[in-house]
Order: structure tokens, then C-alpha cells, then sequence
């Protein structure tokens, strides 16, 4: 069997094959009477401020061990968090639809990133996948949970970590983990785990066609 | 109400982190800030109507800023897109 993909950080890794499976968060539409709807908007903006405390917080965890470009990658997604136009479409969709904020929330940004996709820049698609890292974030403060950071348990080795995608808080998180190599399905040149590959200065294949469905034929 | 063009300069265009530094930029003024290209036009107070406008390289922007201290936000815009938003 033979894969390729784009390599985005040259160099050779041998290692332990780890997989990391996506995190869904399912979202429900609940239907709300009128006086419960100023309570979701107020859930949802506190969940929002949540989110922006955790991302300043991985920022300031990475600041002393990755490059200021992908710090300031951060930045981004504190501007994206306090955009007017997120707090004031998810909470037009609260109010009019009469739900919850999960589902308004959902909708605004599916809405957003139709909109980044249909750019057709490979640059701002990327953006896309930010936005779907920052909604499950926000999704687990909802949900009264906080979002676990990658866990290590110390005693894993020379990782070469094979997954669909990396999101931006996912490969921020990574500099204190034992990895060697990242395998992606997805991802570009311009994508967060080839920037944080080179940043690290450890080998990365991204845009791996096939790489998912090889690696559950070879689990099972 | 002031009005003047500009031309995006920086090889990778109005991406995430330029973006970004241009919002950061609008949001410390009074004045509403636009931006426009020849297909849309965005509030540059939100990153997420900068971000749709995928203004790559080369692109003509108008740059509209209207309110108490647009003379101000005009210049510091206009200078950080000249500037190439510090990149290459």
C-alpha cells in the first residue's frame, strides 16, 4: 500500500503510529418559549467570553515555543470570537426561530463558513476549519464542559500522530507532546499543522487521500 | 465621510492574521470603517466580513471611514496596508 500526499516539513521520523479520532459534539433544536429566549442569548455570550479566556490561554502556554506567525494565528481567533456579526446573526436565529443557542449557533456558523469556502482560496478555507475549532470549543462551554486540551500520559514515545485534520487548538497544544511526525487527510500548504510542522521542525505529510480509511482497515 | 483607495500589496492577501491586525486596527476607532472591493463591501470591524471579501494580492479596496475621528483611521489604515501588514 502506498499513500502520498504534500509534504509540507521535510525531513524522516520513525515511530509509533497514533491515531486521533474527531471530536463530534452533536447539536439538538430545541424549541423555547419567548421567556426563555433573553437566557440562551446571555448563555451564548458567556460562552463565547469562555472561549476567548481558553484560546488567550493557549496562546500563552505556546508563546515561549512556537513562532510569532502562528501566535498571532491566536490573535485571529480572538477577533473572530468578538465579531459582532457571529454574536448578532446566532442571536437573530435565537429570537426568531425561538431556540436554543447550540442550534442558533450552529446555523451562524455554517452560514460563515459556506462563505469562506465559496472563496475558493486555499488561504481562506483554512480560515473555514478554524471557525468549525472554535464552534466545538464554544459548543463545550455550553455544554458546561472544558474542552480537553490533547492528553499525553508521559509515557508514549516517538508518536507519529495520523488524523483526518488537525484544528489550530489541537496542533497549539502539541508542543508539549511527545509527536515526531503529523500524517493529515486533509490540509494544505498554507493549513496550521504545516505551519506548526515547520515551526517544530519535525516532518508532515498533509493532504494524505485514503489515509482514514487505511488506518481503520488496519485497526480492525 | 472620507473615501480613498488602496491596493492590497502583501503576497498572501487579506488572510486570517492580516485580517485580524486590520480589525484590531478599526475597532480602537469611534468611526464605522468599511471596506470594499469591486464585488462586496464589509464592516472592518468584523473579521469575518474582512475575511469574505478574499481580497488577495492586487486587489483595489475603497477604504470608507465615517465618524468623529475617521481623518485618523483613514491614515493608520491606509499606512498598515501599505505597510503590508509587517509581512514579507
Amino acid at each position: 500500500m502506498r499513500l502520498e500526499g504534500i509534504a509540507v516539513s521535510s525531513g524522516i521520523a520513525v515511530g509509533t503510529a497514533q491515531i486521533m479520532l474527531a471530536q463530534e459534539i452533536p447539536v439538538l433544536r430545541v424549541s423555547l418559549p419567548q421567556e426563555a429566549l433573553a437566557g440562551e442569548i446571555a448563555r451564548l455570550q458567556a460562552a463565547l467570553r469562555d472561549t476567548v479566556r481558553d484560546v488567550e490561554a493557549l496562546k500563552d502556554q505556546a508563546r515561549a515555543k512556537l513562532s510569532e506567525d502562528f501566535l498571532a494565528i491566536f490573535d485571529a481567533h480572538v477577533v473572530i470570537l468578538k465579531d459582532p456579526t457571529l454574536l448578532a446573526s446566532a442571536t437573530q436565529r435565537i429570537l426568531q426561530e425561538q431556540v436554543n443557542a447550540e442550534y442558533a449557533l450552529q446555523g451562524a456558523i455554517q452560514d460563515m463558513v459556506r462563505r469562506l469556502v465559496a472563496t475558493e482560496d486555499s488561504y481562506f478555507q483554512d480560515r473555514a476549519m478554524d471557525l468549525e475549532d472554535l464552534h466545538r470549543r464554544i459548543l463545550m462551554h455550553l455544554a458546561g464542559v472544558a474542552p480537553q486540551q490533547a492528553g499525553w500520559s508521559g509515557r508514549e514515545r516517538d508518536v507519529i500522530l495520523l488524523a483526518d485534520a488537525l484544528t489550530p487548538s489541537e496542533t497549539g497544544s502539541m508542543h508539549n507532546a511527545p509527536i515526531i511526525a503529523f500524517v493529515t487527510e486533509h490540509g494544505a500548504r498554507t493549513s496550521h499543522t504545516a505551519i506548526i510542522a515547520r515551526s517544530l521542525e519535525i516532518p508532515a505529510v498533509v493532504a494524505v487521500k485514503g489515509l482514514m480509511a487505511w488506518t481503520g482497515s488496519r485497526a480492525s | 465621510m472620507i473615501r480613498r483607495e488602496a491596493l492590497i500589496c502583501n503576497r498572501l492577501g487579506l488572510h486570517a492574521r492580516a485580517a485580524a491586525k486590520l480589525v484590531q486596527l478599526a475597532n480602537q476607532f469611534q468611526s464605522q470603517v468599511f471596506l470594499s472591493t469591486d464585488r462586496m463591501s464589509a464592516n472592518a470591524k468584523s473579521i469575518l466580513g474582512v475575511l469574505t471579501l478574499a481580497a488577495g494580492k492586487d486587489t483595489p479596496l475603497t477604504v470608507e471611514v465615517d465618524g468623529p475621528d475617521e481623518e485618523q483611521a483613514l491614515d493608520q489604515i491606509l499606512a498598515l496596508i501599505a505597510g503590508k501588514f509587517g509581512e514579507d
